[in-house]
């Protein structure tokens, strides 16, 4: 893709439309796309349980991630930051925001490709979610202390699973390459990798799993979680530190359901074949609208199952998600990789 | 399931305090932890923060104010150490109560006991993160405290209890939405057992968690729920009935495991079983009056009445020269014997199971308080 | 952890077993929940009052007769008799009185309920002769301030040029018997 992506909106110069391209991620997608995914929390979880959830600011209380914002703006203690909570911060916002210029949001902007393309987001997420050691210990309390080790302990056993299912990936798309996971998913919905195979289905799901574990989100967020560790890693965390941390949460999330679609749900292609219609498309801005919309759907609608099972069911313990992720997702997704390998051999000899 | 020798790491112990006010304890309380790596391995717990003198501005009180203290014992249960109260007084005063009263009593009870244990399956949820559970649960409580505020006024508190009789007549209306409301909570409970009560998660939470042995609860003095879900059958309402519970055809619900499930399930059965009742007693409510008349004076002497609350055994101790007011009244009451079981409970679980094994003991610290 | 190895199948079948139940479990969840999401039934109501809409909300009037709210003393029916000050648990309720312009009446200048004491017990009612002392059904009282807890119903201070007058009167009126 090139060179001939940078030339977005008639501008010539590459290093003018690139940065361009990572400012738009970052303010059209990237802050809108945390504050729905928690307003879309709050709302489903209001939905659930019988309430009506934010319904005062702005229509139907979409405003209210701004006003939550605002009010958690307003608010600091006297307490300083510690060197652990400002080493976490400016590793959490090196390797999140670093995503921005690696996954790609519509097929006239990807940035950067490579036959390894695919490991980096998972590299980048990993290094993102090994900080939260240090923000645990940069709590100064025993729960915080607690909740950090929590947290990478998570961490290191999410990796395997989630590795595994992207090697498993690959068999099907012949390398890890933004390129031909594109290539091989623009044939409507069976050629989704989820849909293909039924072996790869399974990889999706353990790919998903694996990720929330990884990261510490729901269900799998006792490390943060109020009640059983008393704050764990939030435990001094108010006010203006609170938004950050939210934020690159949030996007955290947004960015493994982002992967997950693209490797798994076929990206930004549409159900029914419809890929060669949307290339066609006259204007670039109007098919990158379409991509971007496309790929902002299925993430909603899988973020949805996620909070829809986190908020239902109760937590797990910390050492039962690590037993958990051992015992099943990865051994499954070992498991997988060889049924893969199989399939391929046999099905497709 | 409780660590063996060998998960213990044996280094330096951390102390962390926690509380008073947090939200994973059920109650204010003040709690100093021991702990081994993420094991605790020891527990102090220090209380008084509900601390209301209680029992002693009911000296100075009278004898029918005294019922409005009664209540306020353990809030959220106030019939059972109301009835408490009053039928201690009832059997110095030699009052007889009519036909009515005592059943309206008995619904009134069991209504009650409904309404605690509801609250009861709302923070066992909370602390296990299960936050739908708890919604759903609080929305059904509701309606049982709606109930409650048509038949006696008050939510809670409900002071409907007299000397002789009850504070108001309850019509038939009023036993019609009762019935109502029966029939709905039992379809609400097949929806919390879909959700919850079996629930994968929870179970790995709940069972094997704070394990209880029979011998050691008895040792320790439990009542109620808390007791019988060790395997220890004794319910004060099928052993030594009172009120109308001789009619009702009771049987002790017991579980044996003894653990955080435990608890919760034996609570969940006693929820069904005070359904079942409150039918009874609505088919079989005679009609007739409940009134009472005041009491001034009563006479020299002490008693003693024992009442089988939602959360053990509530009793009242009074003591009486003769006069307008108690010369003193003392309540004892089921959450104390299971806090002081806790910290031998405690010992070699992880801190994250901390929440739920205080939460499974329904410890209410106004009981225990005062 | 435990004491005797157990054979390969049936550690397989345990391993499947659990897997299956993780996923009754899940699937049950959410099918117990699914009705929250879509439905419109009864059961799934959503149950959030938006006080104070008065549409969504409950209001005192809708509250039941019995609700022990507020209270409320018709100070013309009050005799100042000093029940209620006696037996409230929580000396919620002050009460200053005096004779009046006639020997039945009396003049109660203050009548002060504490709503930081009151415990709405309902037992200054119970013993209220002339009923004028009544629970509303109102429950809105927040203040600013603990004085604006304190609800009067005092007919206030007379001067002492009005209690001669009312001496007066009352002389007048037992000479008449």
């Amino acid at each position: 893709m090139g060179t001939a992506t940078l030339r977005v909106f008639g501008i010539e110069d590459p290093l003018v439309s690139f940065s361009l391209i990572v400012i738009g991620i970052l303010f059209f997608l990237i802050v809108p796309g945390t504050i729905a995914l928690g307003f879309l929390d709050r709302k489903l979880g209001a939905n659930l349980q019988a309430r009506i959830g934010p319904n005062r600011t702005g229509w139907r209380g979409i405003l209210q991630p701004f006003a939550d914002f605002l009010k958690l703006s307003q608010k600091n203690g006297s307490a300083s930051f510690g060197s652990g909570e400002l080493f976490w911060m400016g590793l959490a916002l090196f390797f999140l925001f670093s995503n921005i210029g690696v996954v790609p949001f519509s097929r006239h902007a990807v940035l950067f490709d490579s036959p390894l393309a695919l490991m980096l987001p998972l590299l980048l997420l990993l290094c993102f979610s090994f900080a939260t050691l240090l923000l645990g210990f940069g709590q100064a309390t025993v729960n915080g202390w607690f909740g950090g080790i929590r947290g990478i302990a998570q961490s290191v056993v999410g990796l395997l699973p989630a590795m595994t299912s992207l090697l498993a990936l690959s068999l099907q798309t012949g390398d890890l390459s933004w390129a031909n996971l594109i290539q091989t998913q623009s044939d409507g919905i069976f050629s989704w990798n989820a849909f293909s195979n039924p072996f790869l289905g399974l990889a999706s799901v353990i790919y998903l799993c694996a990720g929330l574990v990884m990261l510490g989100l729901k269900p799998f967020d006792v490390s943060a979680s109020r009640i059983d560790l008393h704050g764990g890693i939030l435990s001094q965390m108010y006010g203006r530190r609170l938004i950050l941390f939210r934020l690159l949460r949030g996007y955290g999330f947004l960015l493994w359901v982002v992967m997950t679609v693209h490797l798994f749900f076929g990206g930004w292609s549409l159900p029914f074949a419809l890929d060669g219609v949307v290339s066609d498309l006259g204007s670039i801005p109007l098919s990158m609208a379409v991509d971007i919309g496309v790929l902002g759907a299925k993430s909603a609608i899988l973020a949805l199952f996620v909070f829809w099972v986190a908020k239902v069911n109760p937590k797990p313990r910390a050492d039962q998600v690590t037993d958990f992720t051992w015992k099943y997702l990865a051994s499954l997704s070992i498991l997988n990789l060889l049924a893969v390998l199989l399939w391929k051999g046999f099905v497709h000899a | 399931m409780r660590a063996d020798s060998s998960e213990y790491l044996d280094t330096d112990l951390t102390e962390w305090e926690i509380g008073p006010f947090h939200g994973s304890l059920p109650a204010p309380m003040k709690l100093r932890l021991s702990l081994d790596g993420e094991l605790i391995v020891g527990c102090e717990i220090e209380r008084g923060y509900l601390h209301r003198e209680i029992e002693k501005t009911m000296e100075r009180l009278s004898w029918d104010a005294g019922i409005a203290m009664a209540d306020r014992v353990d809030p959220e249960s106030s019939a059972s150490s109301e009835l408490a109260f009053v039928a201690a007084v009832e059997g110095l005063a030699s009052l007889e109560i009519s036909d009515r009263t005592a059943w309206i009593r008995t619904l009134v009870l069991e209504m009650n006991r409904v309404s605690s244990h509801l609250g009861f399956f709302s923070r066992m949820a909370r602390s296990a993160g299960a936050e739908t559970m708890s919604q759903y649960v609080l929305r059904d409580r509701e309606r049982l405290l709606d109930l409650f505020e048509l038949m006696t006024g008050s939510r809670y508190l409900y002071r409907f209890f007299r000397f002789g009789g009850l504070n108001s007549e309850v019509s038939d209306g009023v036993l019609e939405r009762v019935l109502t409301f029966c029939r709905e909570l039992k379809l609400r409970i097949k929806e919390y057992n879909d959700l919850f009560s079996y629930n994968r998660i929870f179970l790995k939470r709940t069972q094997g968690v704070g394990l209880l042995d029979r011998r050691e609860a008895m040792n320790f003095g439990l009542t109620g729920p808390n007791l019988r879900s060790t395997g220890a059958g004794f319910d004060l309402r099928v052993d030594q009935p009172y009120l109308k519970y001789q009619n009702l055809d009771l049987e002790s619900i017991v579980q044996v495991s003894g653990d955080c499930h435990a608890r919760y399930l034996q609570r969940l059965y006693e929820v069904d079983q005070s359904l079942n009742m409150i039918r009874l007693i609505v088919d079989q409510v005679p009609l007739g009056g409940a009134s009472f008349e005041p009491l001034a004076k009563v006479p020299k002497g002490e008693n003693y009445a024992m009442i089988e609350s939602p959360r053990g055994l509530v009793g009242c101790h009074v003591v009486s020269s003769g006069g307008a007011e108690p010369v003193r009244v003392a309540f004892r009451t089921g959450s104390t014997a299971a806090l002081s079981a806790i910290p031998g409970v405690l010992v070699g679980y992880r801190i994250e199971d901390l929440s739920v094994i205080l939460a499974s003991f329904d410890i209410s610290m106004a009981e225990v308080d005062r | 952890m435990r004491s005797s190895s157990p054979s390969i199948a049936h550690s397989t079948l345990g391993y499947l077993g659990s897997m299956l139940s993780g996923m009754k479990t899940i699937l049950f969840s959410m099918r117990a929940t699914l009705p929250y999401l879509l439905g419109r039934g009864e059961q799934q109501r959503q149950v959030t009052e938006q006080y104070p809409d008065p549409v969504s909300s409950r209001s005192a009037e809708d509250l039941p007769k019995k609700s022990r709210g507020l209270l409320y003393n018709d100070i013309d029916k009050c005799t100042g008799c000093g029940e209620c000050v006696q037996t409230c648990p929580t000396q919620a309720i002050t009460m200053l009185a005096e004779p009046g312009a006639t020997a039945d009446k009396r003049w109660v200048s203050v009548f002060d309920i504490d709503y930081g004491r009151c415990i709405f017990c309902g037992l200054c009612v119970e013993s209220c002769g002339p009923a004028s002392l009544d629970h509303t059904r109102k429950f809105e009282l927040a203040g600013g301030s603990r004085a604006a807890l304190v609800q009067s119903f005092g007919s206030g201070e007379v001067t002492d040029g009005q209690r001669k007058k009312w001496l007066k009167l009352r002389e007048m009126e037992e000479e008449d018997f």
